[in-house]
């Protein structure tokens, strides 16, 4: 079985979704200014994650 | 650690005479309504949030956590949609946070020009996401299962066939991109390309070969939708998939960011 055949339908809203608060909205700079907002490290840790989500999912039982 | 308090949490900013209406829709917390703080010819929609979880060091492993960015998210979005059904809005970036109420203000003060110049920009106009999928498995779906070659010329004869085919099939594509955006473009007052999702992100089949984003007069809403079904209905022959998604607050016509 291939790979992509078992890889869970994702909401695609919530992905057009986190994709847009993520990437676009003004910039202002706020107090608990995030160091982490910067995006392409949340964009970079959110990949990630779900890469580890989907690692889960294609455990064998 | 732990990080103790409370900061207010922002999540658009409107003209000062806004109405927005917020009393039914939860926030970032449950627990604390969503509020219009009003100062100096603007209107900030905001929550108070606990540092504990919104403070920097937990924002970052929150960030990284999906069920909490999916939470978080839609509850922003479930504030936006309220705020920009009654009138123009600028969405802030995720989780911006202000120490208390009086920094809200100052961020106002400083920001008043701008913030108003783009009110009026975005008066009476949307954002509309079109993407276009590439269905890698429909493509492969139509090659013809070659039998083996019966020489070694013959085998790289092939390989050259295929490889052209396959750069042929790929300029058709980004042309038919192009075409979608320059027509989607001439019914927007703005458009921007958008960095096109990673499979990690989208996770589905196909490649997306193209996301933008266009800006939308109200009264060109319409048409703008009608040029899309029309767009999407040609593109489908070329076994391109395009998705319209929208209305949506003007997530990326809000300028340059500001810092």
């Amino acid at each position: 079985m291939a790979v992509a055949e078992i890889t869970p339908q994702r909401d695609v809203s919530l992905v057009d979704l986190v994709d847009r608060l993520l990437s676009g909205g003004v910039v202002l700079t706020g107090d608990v200014t995030l160091s982490v907002a910067d995006v392409d490290l949340v964009h970079v840790g959110l990949q990630l994650l779900i890469r580890s989500v989907e690692d889960d999912d294609e455990v064998i039982p | 650690m732990a990080e103790t308090g409370a900061g207010h949490y922002v999540y658009c900013v409107m003209p000062g005479d806004a109405q927005p209406s917020l009393d039914d829709v939860a926030g970032m917390d449950d627990r604390e309504p969503v509020e219009v703080l009003r100062h100096a010819g603007l209107a900030a929609v905001g929550t108070r949030v606990s540092l504990a979880e919104f403070g920097a060091e937990p924002l970052e492993r929150n960030l990284n956590d999906l069920d909490w960015l999916a939470r978080a998210a839609r509850a922003h979005q479930a504030v936006l949609d309220r705020a920009f059904a009654s009138g123009p809005i600028v969405p802030l970036r995720l989780c911006t946070i202000y120490a208390d109420e009086a920094h809200v203000r100052e961020m106002l003060e400083r920001e008043r020009a701008v913030l108003l110049d783009t009110l009026a920009r975005l008066r009476d106009r949307s954002e509309w996401g079109v993407k276009l999928m590439v269905d890698a498995r429909g493509r492969a779906a139509r090659d013809p299962e070659p039998a083996s070659p019966s020489s070694g010329r013959e085998y790289f004869e092939r390989r050259r066939r295929e490889r052209q085919e396959r750069e042929a099939a790929q300029g058709l594509t980004l042309r038919a991109a192009e075409e979608v955006h320059e027509r989607l473009r001439r019914q927007a007052t703005a458009a921007t390309l958008l960095r096109p999702q990673t499979r990690e992100l989208h996770g589905r089949e196909g490649e997306m070969i193209f996301n933008g984003a266009y800006l939308v007069e109200r009264s060109g809403v319409e048409r703008f939708r009608a040029v899309a079904e029309e767009l999407r209905a040609g593109q489908r022959r070329h076994g391109l998939a395009l998705e319209v998604t929208g209305p949506w607050p003007p997530y990326n016509f809000v300028g340059p960011p500001e810092r």
